[in-house]
């Protein structure tokens, strides 16, 4: 396994494939940087740029824009106090106070340690995870894939905030999407109502673009409104000891360690990203500290768990994402779809029908972390520049792309089309507190839900054996489990509010 | 009833009205589970979810749901770049194929920053300038490197 590792880095050491990852990760440190320019919107703006090259140089710019992306929100968080992505959201707690108090070379570099050594960490169990996770998904049949899909719909269904029947609401439109076109059976047509371009259905990609980008910007354009200056920035002195900044952080390997884990555990989880990581470790620091009241005063613990818990997350999502082809987050949603572009069939088979791609992914992941650290050394002042770009800028900028993007995929307008329905319904959704996580990851596996479906009941029509088969049958039983425990969780949400009031 | 009980309402009139087509998909004599089993397996989850949602929405009663009394002034200021972004661009996917990338992005990125920032006549040559900029730059890279041909304007000659 280490020595396919190796051969895999050499690959991606070779100029053409490492320039794209250092230009992907360039590319993902500026928009991580930019508050509003999230890292989904990110990737889908590196997507097209992705079409033309061959299958491990475009998944290994993806790669580099989610590394780059994740460290790059840091830089913004520490030095202006406003999140350059939700994912570094808590790095803004004790980050910016510390960079108050005449400490911002400390600050960042804290955080882009502390993003180093969460990333490297993470991806130990990234690479055991994902090949011997794919090795006993082998082992499943229909029955074990269908019961997998559907645990993985239930718990995004009811993991997403506000309601659990919107959460599972939007699940299920995601699945009615995928019943457009024709069917991945028999290939018989449905609910194309005499539209050619929807014989194959609605393009996987411009939903996405769409669902992400379009509503998210539509929503900053509300929020913020479009006239928003981003503040000036100040002239920072960054220099620091990076011995004593990496001394400090080895000093707390509780904490690095314990919110590595949570990254990752956050990651595995489908379609909860590292928004979630980070501030959940964050939470998780402050109550095992033995000085809780010290956090959000500008101490280095803060830091270190927020940033090396969104990096981890990273690794957390590929391992789903590569073992058994289900998204940790909207950016592997984005790559599996590029996967798919590249000629690639994301799921079980993945790794080891597409060795040189998946571990190339692999090395790329560890590489990439590396590079970012050398990409932050130089260009720190540049990103922090960059932050000052207004939104009525960067907003019609951005959705130039999202439209070369959708149209680039197959070279139709229909596309285009698609991408500005599913964006407006996004943002209806949102507007109306339906989750748009679910729907991604129903779209995603809708097909995949009804294949295995029909051939689980093709091959034994006994609908019990769902719930007979050890792992199906089990991994059933958590999808209602977890259902009632949101329900509960909901409820008691819903009295606490009560009593409150 | 509040919004989330008409939304359910809505949705359940569309589940019933892609029920109502599952009788045009054919069948298959050689599958016995025809193609139209799983859609079905969907509406019928996707309704109960929409019933669960219009009760939910009546169990809550007026008491709970949200009653924002916000100016209709202030409502529309907020809004405003939302609707004009909208507004904007619908306008720039409807003309993209008979405009052409080139023109319509140049027009698109010029007008809406225009729009979206402070709309005075001195920050035109500067919105033009970044249009300009936007739509050669990427028309230059998607076609001379990526070779994507993006649309060419069936209005131009």
């Amino acid at each position: 396994m280490l020595e396919l590792i190796l051969q895999s880095a050499t690959s991606i050491l070779e100029p053409k494939i490492f320039l794209a990852m250092s230009a992907g990760i360039l590319a993902g440190l500026i928009g991580g940087a930019i508050p509003g320019i999230t890292i989904t919107m990110t990737v889908i703006l590196v997507l097209p740029f992705t079409f033309g090259m061959d299958p491990l140089q475009g998944i290994a710019t993806m790669i580099g824009v989610y590394v780059g992306g994740e460290s790059g929100g840091l830089v913004s968080a520490s030095l202006l106090g406003i999140p350059g992505t939700p994912s570094a959201i808590a790095t803004t707690f004790d980050g910016y106070p510390m960079a108050k108090k005449g400490e911002p070379g400390r600050a960042v570099w804290t955080g882009i340690w502390a993003s180093l050594l969460g990333g490297l960490l993470a991806g130990v169990p990234l690479v055991i995870g994902a090949t011997q996770l794919a090795r006993l998904a082998l082992k499943f049949g229909p029955w074990e894939y269908f019961s997998l899909f559907v645990l993985t719909l239930s718990v995004v269904g009811a993991l997403t905030e506000g309601s659990i029947i919107k959460g599972l609401l939007s699940g299920a439109f995601g699945l009615l999407i995928t019943t457009i076109g024709t069917d991945p059976i028999m290939s018989i047509p449905r609910f194309t109502f005499g539209l050619d371009f929807l014989q194959t259905g609605f393009a996987f990609l411009p939903i996405l673009i769409g669902l992400f980008a379009f509503s998210q910007l539509m929503q900053d354009l509300e929020t913020r409104g479009s006239r928003a200056e981003v503040q000036k920035t100040a002239k920072f002195d960054l220099a620091v000891s990076h011995l004593k900044v990496l001394k400090d952080i080895l000093s707390q390997p509780f904490n690095l360690i314990w919110s590595t884990l949570v990254g990752l555990w956050i990651g595995v989880l489908p379609a909860v990203g590292g928004s979630a990581a980070n501030i959940l470790a964050y939470d998780q620091a402050k109550k095992f500290s033995k000085h809780p009241e010290k956090f959000g005063t500008g101490i280095s613990a803060g830091i270190i768990a927020s940033e090396s818990s969104n990096n981890a997350n990273i690794g957390g999502s590929l391992i789903t994402m590569m073992a058994f082809g289900i998204p940790g987050d909207a950016v592997t949603a984005v790559m599996l779809g590029a996967l798919i572009i590249h000629g690639i069939q994301p799921g079980p088979l993945f790794v080891t029908s597409n060795i040189k791609v998946a571990y190339g992914m692999l090395a790329a992941y560890f590489i990439a972390h590396l590079v970012t650290v050398a990409i932050e050394a130089g260009c720190l002042r540049l990103f922090i520049r960059v932050v000052t770009v207004p939104l009525h800028t960067l907003v019609p900028i951005v959705l130039v792309f999202c439209v070369v993007g959708s149209y680039a995929l197959n070279n139709i307008m229909e596309n285009v089309y698609t991408f500005l329905i599913f964006g407006i319904l996004g943002y209806l959704m949102v507007k109306t507190g339906f989750p748009l996580a679910p729907m991604v990851l129903g779209v995603i596996l809708g097909d995949q839900i009804e294949i295995n479906l029909i051939r689980s009941i093709m091959t034994d029509s006994n609908p019990w054996l769902f719930l007979t088969r050890p792992i199906s049958g089990t991994l059933l039983v958590l999808a209602v489990l977890s259902f009632i425990l949101a329900i509960y969780q909901e409820r008691r949400h819903l009295k606490k509010g009560q009593s409150e009031a | 009833m509040g919004r989330d009980g008409w939304i359910g309402v809505g949705l359940l009139i569309f589940t019933g009205w892609l029920y109502t087509n599952l009788g045009k998909i054919p069948a298959n004599p050689l599958v016995p589970i025809g193609p139209a089993f799983y859609p079905r397996f969907l509406f019928l989850v996707t309704a109960l979810l929409s019933l669960a949602l219009v009760l939910q929405d009546l169990l809550a009663g007026k008491r709970e749901r949200r009653k924002e009394g916000i100016a209709f002034k202030s409502w529309l200021r907020s809004y405003r770049p939302t609707f004009l972004t909208f507004l904007v661009f619908g306008l720039y996917v409807l003309f993209l194929p008979q405009l052409g990338y080139l023109l319509s992005t140049i027009l698109f990125v010029t007008c809406l920053q225009w729009l979206l920032g402070e709309p005075h006549l001195r920050r035109l040559p500067g919105s033009l300038l970044i249009g300009v900029g936007t739509s050669v730059v990427t028309y230059s890279v998607f076609e001379k490197y990526l070779h994507v041909f993006l649309p060419r304007g069936t209005w131009l000659p």
